[in-house]
């Protein structure tokens, strides 16, 4: 039988690090974007909401890797 | 080993959902900014910041954003007009829908649209609410229609079957209240004979004026001159048009004479406009032209000769530099209307007008005086130092020997207005807002392409004619605007096959 998929610390960390590298990566895309056509983002996302979810991710990133340590 | 490849392939799946997400996001996006579907839609419910439709402005006439305790629901309160708002979009679209969900306690007549060209400024309003039609829509018969436009007619008034009949056929007696009708009224004057002689317009007039006149078995006579005074920058250009009914059938044209310099008035020039073998009835006259061109001479053959609309004379100090051969004098003008509106447009134009003997104080520049002038007959408009603008709902005339009616019984409705006032209703392309309680929805199709202007910043306009003297306010709770254009796909194979 296969076992389900289970997450340990080890990997929720690397998952975290991982989004949190994608969604930088966007966020500056996005206020690249913005800032070259106004309205490409803003018209259906809110870029200040966005960014706060990379502050949270790049916090809670900071914390694991230190709690890990 | 199982256990490490479940791992690792349930890793690759999470991460790669993480990567793909937002690349599904952005492509969605780069869809919803090229408008690939043809559709945008953006609403503002004034809950939040504006980002890209604006508050309603100017601050004036409106409230700052409100909050409803009981419903929580957002609003602006408008108490002046006409107001604006402001969209911003990524693309030029062709249409939109513009969707407003408001609260009217007890305003007449709301209008709303779309500003089609920011120099002039120039407003095409379309119906939004009309309470007097409402009420006639419960209380009189069924409502009669041709394509757009409906006849409603009172219980107690002779019937007619068609929209057509009517209008051949509109007793004299009757009085019709119209509304966004503009098709014009073609009313034969049984008792109408030509005369020879000219008639002259004894004054100077400013920008754009229209002009009604009646002929039968005679020529169609009437010369403009008009001097550029070239106050502003710019060329101004002369165009006259003449209009049977609502067809233009005659155009002439004068471009700007070469002299642009501010401040540097040009030599008078003369227009002609003579028309021969035309059927008897209503001719129209619409002079098109900047506020910077006086109309300093108009003579015409016709003995019946009515400015509609709007009037301003400047044989007033102000002017007498300006233009050569004015002189500071009175204006006196009759008028069928019920009402008239006085502007003076600069502080040196504030005076006491009188309206049949009545004094009405003009105390501020650029802020319109409404008077009733409560008469069955015409009323008499005696501006002393002129420059004054005088707007009606009806004609004036410059003499009363030249007045005649082109419209009839046909008059617009006002907000001084009740449904027992009229006997039928006329009016265009309107069906009442939906109610749901206090809040009423209404939605109205405009056209964006062809207009004069920037079709990514529009500014779209609400009206509700004199809501500050009635001192009623209407409360916006929520604007959409559906905006369309043809889909991307359509607009490529319709390249291809043009390329072809």
């Amino acid at each position: 039988m296969k076992k389900p998929f289970t997450i340990d610390a080890p990997r929720f960390q690397e998952l975290i690090t991982f989004t949190f590298r994608v969604l930088l990566f966007w966020y500056i895309i996005a206020a690249l974007l913005e800032a070259v056509l106004p309205g490409f983002v803003t018209l259906s996302i809110d870029l200040d909401l966005f960014l706060w979810a990379v502050i949270l991710l790049g916090v809670l990133q900071f914390v694991t890797n230190t709690y890990s340590r | 080993m199982m256990h490490t490849m479940t791992k690792l392939d349930g890793m690759r799946v999470a991460k790669g959902i993480i990567f793909v997400f937002p690349v599904a996001v952005f492509l969605s996006l780069l869809l919803q900014y090229m408008a690939w579907s043809g559709d945008l839609a953006l609403e503002y419910d004034f809950s939040k910041e504006p980002t890209f439709v604006s508050e309603w402005y100017p601050s004036d006439r409106v409230t700052d954003r409100l909050t409803n305790e009981r419903n929580h629901r957002s609003f602006q309160e408008i108490h002046g007009e006409p107001v604006y708002v402001d969209v911003e979009v990524p693309r030029a679209f062709e249409w939109v829908d513009m969707t407003v969900t408001y609260r009217n306690p007890e305003h007449p007549i709301v209008n709303a649209g779309i500003v089609a060209n920011k120099n002039p400024w120039t407003v095409e309003y379309h119906p939004l609410q009309n309470t007097i039609i409402d009420e006639a829509l419960i209380e009189w018969d069924e409502p009669v229609t041709e394509g757009l436009t409906t006849l409603l007619q009172a219980s107690d008034a002779e019937q007619f079957e068609s929209v057509d009949t009517f209008l051949e056929q509109v007793p004299d007696s009757a009085t019709v209240g119209t509304y966004f009708y503009n098709r014009r009224y073609e009313r034969i004057q049984s008792d109408y004979k030509k005369q020879s002689g000219e008639l002259e317009v004894p004054y100077t007039l400013l920008g754009t004026h229209e002009f009604a006149t009646y002929i039968k078995d005679e020529p169609l006579h009437a010369e403009f001159g008009f001097v550029d005074m070239n106050q502003t920058a710019g060329t101004d250009p002369i165009k006259v048009e003449v209009f049977d009914g609502d067809v233009l059938i005659h155009e002439e044209l004068l471009d700007d004479d070469g002299v642009t310099g501010v401040g540097e008035s040009s030599a008078e020039r003369k227009l002609l406009v003579h028309l021969e073998g035309l059927p008897e009835g209503v001719y129209r006259y619409n002079v098109v032209v900047s506020d910077d061109i006086a109309i300093t001479a108009l003579t015409t053959q016709q003995h019946k000769f009515v400015a509609g609309g709007a009037v301003h004379t400047i044989d007033s100090k102000r002017y007498q530099g300006a233009v050569s051969g004015v002189a500071p004098k009175a204006t006196r003008l009759l008028t069928n209307s019920p009402f008239v509106d006085l502007v003076a447009p600069e502080p040196g134009s504030l005076q006491t007008v009188r309206v049949n003997g009545e004094r009405v104080e003009l105390r501020s520049a650029g802020k319109r005086v409404h008077q009733v002038t409560n008469t069955s007959g015409l009323s008499v408009v005696r501006i002393p130092e002129s420059d004054v603008q005088v707007l009606t709902q009806g004609f004036f005339a410059f003499t009363e020997e030249s007045f005649f009616d082109p419209d009839g019984p046909l008059r617009p409705m006002t907000i001084e207005d009740e449904l027992a006032d009229f006997d039928y209703l006329l009016y265009h392309d309107y069906t009442p807002p939906r109610a749901d309680g206090n809040r009423l929805t209404q939605t109205v199709p405009l056209t964006l392409a062809g207009l004069p202007i920037d079709r990514k910043n529009v500014t779209f306009a609400l009206e509700a004619p004199y809501i500050d003297d009635a001192q009623h306010v209407l409360g916006v709770e929520n604007v959409l605007f559906q905006f369309q254009r043809q889909q991307f796909v359509d607009r490529l194979m319709q390249r291809i096959k043009g390329e072809l």
